[in-house]
């Protein structure tokens, strides 16, 4: 076992050093604030606009700021005084080819290391035969597509997923505060754990554990949100497009209407591990959703998988057709901007979207990906929902 | 699962090590120098047009990249690049559509490849004439250029600056791609 998280941490260093995104290097401009002694960092880069190489505003909540700036300060020895430079350098090539990039990318991406490994052994929890929990915690060191998300894409929604899988242990032990208080820190990050809470409301057998449970992780993200509340924060974080964008599409709201309605009139006894998953294969069927997003699943994929094998092959041409749907948006940072750290001259090659656009719509192959996605999610929908009936 | 382990490891390893070098072979043209800062705009319509000297580095001059601005996208009309030797014939007329430039965006001007140009001086002028005043293509220009941009025009008069472009050329082996790349890599690596 040693020797396999020996060559785990190797390949995931690989990709962590030489596939660069960067949205890394924008939230730690941003997060770098930290160590000049700034708290509020939504009405700080909103006011300091002008003056600053980046105009970005800070789109995450308050806890992605601070552990990312936390970390900074922590780890500035070993970045070095070269650091702060390449952070404020806004010459997109210069940056790339700075020689200490793979120093900074492997540095930064230290955290989601730690994580990364963490959930492996959180993973290895959820069961109780030692040999299916050895297989889940295996899975999850060695697939490509993990890897890929977190340290290719630069995914700091690890941070949330963690806690939010934590938070899924906890409630299996039936610690339902500490599950719930684990569930408000995560969306202390990013707000998407609190999508689950009408169905945690569900979950309760009581209505001391409905209140606990839908109530505890509100509370706890006010309180972590409280004092940065402002016409800043509301606009940049709150209700900024990453916030809202699940529920552009009605049909996002009609499937998730569909399921609380299925959790509260036909389904006696929630499993509200299943209901976590479908929650999100509805949202990946019908929004736009960012290749990150699809990091909030994985983990829980992989231990559905385990205790239901049947299901392995569906879930891994889902896993596929969710990874090909980002790779066809125009966006470069999908895929041969992520060697930008090899060589700029990868700027040259034209997107999979230019490509398909010489011979069909790339539009509509997105179209036909998305239905092959709901359409295998409705499948697994049905599989999973279908069993807790029994 | 071993299989899984050694897809795993196979996919990691084939992505870091290999795969640049197979799509470095998809690169038919290598930009000389990164494109110079972006300090201020020129508006070309109608009679106003602007031109830049400039010295190829390489050989096989193959394009010329710069940035222009489309404002509100309101020119949809065709303008022309051209270039020019130093004896001031015309070696190359580049056409494009209004209708296909997004504003701000990054404009590759390809064309066939003037295969001796190393060490040589041309000009290349930008012009777009039946555009009007609502129609003006911004020209980003620079104040900070490199020794190899030289003497930049607007409507014949000699400018401070010089448009801010990148020459590109065509590679004489793909092999000779892949070869750069992991050198540019290796090198700052090791």
């Amino acid at each position: 076992m040693k020797k396999l998280l020996v060559l785990a941490i190797f390949l995931r260093l690989l990709v962590a050093a030489f596939y660069f995104h960067p949205d890394i290097k924008t939230f730690n401009f941003q997060a770098s604030f930290l160590k000049k002694g700034v708290i509020d960092i939504y009405s700080y880069l909103i006011n300091n606009k002008q003056n600053l190489p980046f105009k970005e505003e800070f789109v995450y909540f308050p806890l992605s700021y601070f552990a990312l700036g936390g970390y900074q300060i922590a780890a500035s020895p070993i970045l070095g005084s070269g650091f702060n430079a390449w952070l404020n350098n806004a010459s997109s090539n210069a940056f790339v080819t700075d020689p200490s990039i793979f120093k900074y990318l492997i540095v930064l991406k230290l955290p989601y290391l730690l994580l990364d490994i963490g959930m492996a052994f959180l993973i290895r929890e959820f069961f109780k035969d030692k040999k299916k929990g050895n297989l889940a915690f295996t899975l999850w060191l060695f697939n490509p597509f993990t890897i890929f998300l977190i340290y290719a894409y630069s995914n700091f929604d690890i941070f949330p997923v963690a806690l939010t899988l934590l938070s899924f242990l906890l409630l299996r032990k039936e610690k339902l505060l500490p599950a719930a208080i684990t569930l408000g820190i995560a969306a202390g990050f990013k707000l998407y754990p609190l999508l689950i809470i009408p169905f945690l409301f569900l979950y309760g057998k009581t209505l001391k554990e409905k209140l606990i449970l839908s109530v505890t992780p509100l509370v706890i993200f006010l309180v972590i949100c409280a004092p940065f509340f402002s016409t800043a924060f509301v606009h940049s974080a709150l209700i900024s497009g990453l916030s809202t964008g699940i529920f552009k599409s009605q049909f996002v709201t009609l499937g998730v209407s569909i399921l609380f309605f299925y959790g509260l009139i036909l389904d006696k006894k929630i499993n509200i591990f299943n209901y976590w998953i479908v929650l999100f294969l509805i949202i990946f069927s019908y929004a736009l959703f960012h290749i990150q997003w699809l990091l909030w699943l994985a983990p829980f994929l992989i231990i559905m998988v385990v205790k239901k094998p049947n299901l392995g092959l569906l879930t891994f041409v889902l896993a596929v057709f969710a990874f090909l749907i980002p790779i066809l948006y125009q966006d470069r940072f999908m895929t041969f901007g992520l060697l930008r750290a090899y060589s700029i001259y990868f700027d040259l090659l034209p997107t999979p979207f230019v490509v398909v656009q010489k011979i069909y719509d790339p539009a509509n192959l997105l179209a036909i990906f998305h239905s092959i996605f709901a359409g295998g999610s409705m499948v697994l929908t049905y599989k999973l929902l279908r069993k807790e009936q029994k | 699962m071993k299989k899984m382990i050694w897809f795993t490891v196979s996919a990691i390893l084939f992505a870091v090590f290999i795969l640049p070098g197979i799509l470095a072979l998809g690169i038919r043209y290598i930009p000389y120098d990164i494109q110079p800062p972006l300090e201020g705009v020129k508006d070309v319509y109608g009679q106003f047009t602007i031109s830049q000297e400039f010295m190829s580095q390489e050989a096989r001059l193959a394009g010329i990249g710069m940035t222009i601005k489309n404002p509100n996208l309101k020119n949809k009309k065709e303008f022309f690049l051209n270039l020019y030797d130093d004896k001031g014939q015309m070696l190359r007329e580049i056409t494009y559509s209004g209708a296909n430039v997004e504003d701000g965006s990054y404009l590759k001007f390809l064309f066939d490849p003037i295969t001796d140009s190393k060490g040589k001086k041309y000009t290349i002028t930008l012009s777009n004439p039946s555009g009007d005043e609502e129609e003006v293509l911004g020209v980003f220009y620079t104040l900070n250029k490199p020794f190899w941009i030289g003497k930049m025009s607007f409507n014949s008069e000699e400018q401070e600056g010089g448009i801010s472009l990148v020459t590109f050329h065509k590679p004489l082996t793909k092999l000779g791609v892949i070869k750069t790349i992991y050198t540019s890599w290796l090198s700052r690596l090791l």
